[in-house]
């Protein structure tokens, strides 16, 4: 008689903590369950698909580590699917396309850095390897000529029988490139454009587009455009009615190359899908018809020996823009966007900027000054891929004779429009050959992405340099960092010991 | 009487088309590995696209056996589609029951995954993909290894090869 009270006294006392608590707990406890049981479980019973999506999530400088963890984690990260996965989780992350060609060099030079931020990356290392058979005994040096997203395009020319153009496409993550089948080299007054895309299925696909010199002047009707497309692996020919005389790189801006066409001051454009022929847009209000785009600089004349964009049409934030640096006397940029732009031809060029160089603050670079009120001229080298308000001028400002070679002293400026300064990005030399490239990269770090609503500053991922081998290398890279280094945070941008690959001394 | 003629006029078609959705959200039967039945509405179901072509193709009618989900992890990714399938949810909110649901063990995370991936459900496998690549981060070769459970296989000389060939992104 007494035991049941006291059991359900026992049991009231226990029902309110055990009830709650097993219904707390059950799912809980159920985890656990689980935890003990598949403990042997590791993240290698997944299946290399769902691997991928883990991985491709991870920093740049993370995912090359973990190319240590193992075989299939060192297997998977090397495959294409990865890189273009990775390509193109970055690219849904960060809409506009990150890199930018910057400058197109013509030697093995170094640099002098001024901001030490802005640290730059060279390293001899740095060699792609065009056809080792095609470039085995000849003097033929690669030459990116063009980028789009994070993939460069280069040339390779023979100069002698059977005188023709080899192209490369090169992927700057994966470390891979292709080799194009090689067109005639009809001469150097060449055309070429480039542009890719992620298809539906996130399958790359590209177009090179490449234009043998023609004689502009002489009012033929039709020129040849050779379009390599690279589902089909060939390069296909097409006809189209002769635009004008343009220059040598085309800009790409939605699935679509577009020319400046520096003699009558109008935009051309090239459908590399569709092979659509060129179209006209309106010239835009005050640009100068009398005066070329550019300045005449030391550039104009001499295509090789400068790649420097030669074309002061490009792309940023996704809009179409085009520059014109005048000096009468005082120096004056003006710079137009193409708003409103349609399939059709249609849009409007708009003036953006109106900078006077004598307004501009150099606060920290008052040495500029001189080259401003001289007799130098800056050119457009390109426009920053995002922010509107930056653009990269360049000044040439030297010349002079070292080792035989013929060196010119480039002075990079970065100037922001907005707040009108200028300020000195970097200084280089450059002698004949051609072999380098320097790319500038933005990156947003990856707090961003969860954190929409802090709006923080891009920064500068670091400049990347793709450089040749001037004899042309014999075999893959093995050692090479390569252009790896163009997505590494601040930390990581080293600079490493200039070292002059066939130890010329190249001092002022 | 005119203009109650005219409302069932109305009425008749919007009973019709309310009765046509009563039927679109049926209820499905999902069995998990362990042989347990699931009723689920189909518009929480067809969040994975795996079931949704199964649906579209007629093959729904039965119950659908997903011999590669166990009954727990089911439960998880039913919660997810339920809790997904109301887009007016607003946006903190749903982010507050992601954040709170993807925090579990990684034995937990490593089922949804796998499940996500068959399911073909990708906010799900985004979710969960990010929340691992949040662990992997930051963490050495050897911790990753250790942390989850991956053996291995290089010799020593191999890998301090590829240690070589990626110097840079092991420099600090």
């Amino acid at each position: 008689m007494d035991l049941i009270p006291c059991i359900k006294e026992l049991w009231a006392a226990l029902l309110p903590w055990c009830l709650p608590h097993s219904k707390r707990h059950s799912k809980r406890s159920n985890l656990l369950d689980q935890g003990i049981k598949t403990t042997t479980l590791s993240l290698d019973d997944l299946h290399d698909s769902v691997l991928v999506e883990i991985l491709i999530r991870l920093p740049l400088r993370s995912v090359f580590q973990c190319k240590s963890v193992s075989s299939r984690w060192f297997y998977l990260i090397s495959t294409s699917y990865f890189a273009n996965r990775f390509n193109s989780h970055c690219s849904s992350m960060h809409p506009h396309p990150p890199f930018t060609l910057l400058i197109q060099r013509n030697c093995d030079l170094f640099l002098t850095l001024n901001k030490p931020e802005f640290k730059s990356f060279k390293s001899p290392n740095f060699i792609a390897t065009p056809n080792p058979v095609h470039n085995s005994n000849n003097k033929s040096v690669v030459i990116v000529e063009a980028s789009c997203n994070d993939l460069l395009l280069c040339s390779s020319s023979e100069f002698k029988p059977p005188f023709q153009l080899t192209f490369y496409v090169v992927n700057a993550i994966t470390k891979q490139w292709v080799l194009l089948p090689p067109v005639p080299l009809f001469g150097i007054d060449f055309r070429v454009g480039f542009i890719c895309r992620y298809d539906n299925n996130n399958t790359l696909n590209y177009r090179v587009v490449y234009i043998p010199p023609y004689d502009a002047e002489s009012k033929e009707m039709e020129i040849k455009v050779e379009t390599f497309i690279s589902e089909m692996g060939e390069w296909s020919e097409s006809m189209v009615s002769c635009p004008g005389d343009f220059g040598r790189r085309g800009v790409p801006y939605k699935n679509l190359l577009f020319w400046w066409d520096n003699s009558c001051g109008r935009l051309i454009w090239f459908d590399p899908y569709s092979r659509e022929c060129y179209r006209f847009f309106e010239h835009p209000i005050k640009l100068d018809p009398y005066h070329s785009i550019e300045c005449h600089g030391v550039y104009v004349d001499c295509l090789r020996q400068c790649q420097i964009s030669k074309n002061p049409l490009g792309a940023c934030h996704g809009c179409l823009r085009i520059c014109q640096i005048l000096k009468n006397p005082q120096m004056i940029l003006r710079l137009w966007e193409l708003k409103d732009y349609d399939d059709n031809g249609g849009g409007k060029w708009c003036l953006e900027h109106e900078m006077h160089f004598d307004e501009m603050v150099l606060e920290k670079y008052p040495r500029l000054r001189e080259y401003i009120n001289g007799d130098y001229c800056p050119m457009l080298v390109a426009y920053h891929p995002n922010d509107r308000d930056i653009i990269y001028l360049i000044f040439n400002f030297l010349k002079f004779w070292v080792h035989g070679n013929n060196v010119l002293q480039v002075m990079v400026i970065s100037c922001d429009m907005r707040r009108k300064t200028l300020e000195q990005y970097l200084i280089e030399r450059r002698a004949l050959m051609p072999h380098t490239a320097t790319l500038i990269g933005f990156y947003r770090g990856k707090e961003n992405e969860s954190l929409d609503h802090e709006e923080e500053d891009e920064e500068l991922a670091g400049t990347m340099e793709v450089c040749f081998d001037k004899k042309g290398a014999n075999a893959p890279p093995k050692n090479s960092p390569y252009i790896c280094n163009m997505t590494v945070h601040k930390p990581l941008r080293s600079c490493p010991d200039v070292i002059q690959p066939d130890g010329q001394d190249n001092s002022c | 009487a005119i203009q109650s003629s005219r409302f069932s006029c109305v009425g008749f078609p919007l009973a019709y088309i309310f009765l046509a959705c009563k039927k679109k959200s049926m209820a499905l039967k999902l069995k998990s590995s362990d042989n347990k039945i699931f009723e689920v509405e189909e518009l929480v179901a067809v969040q994975s696209e795996t079931i949704k072509s199964l649906v579209e193709d007629g093959c729904a009618n039965n119950v659908i056996p997903l011999p590669n989900v166990d009954s727990k992890t089911l439960e998880l990714v039913l919660d997810w589609c339920k809790n997904h399938v109301d887009v007016k949810l607003d946006e903190e909110k749903l982010k507050e029951y992601e954040d709170k649901f993807i925090e579990v063990d990684l034995a937990v995370l490593y089922d949804l995954l796998m499940a996500a991936n068959y399911l073909n459900i990708k906010d799900l496998l985004n979710r969960a993909s990010q929340k691992v690549a949040d662990m992997l981060k930051g963490k050495k070769p050897e911790q990753i290894r250790e942390t989850f459970n991956i053996v291995n296989d290089f010799s020593p000389e191999e890998e301090e090869e590829i240690r070589k060939e990626n110097l840079w992104a092991f420099e600090e």
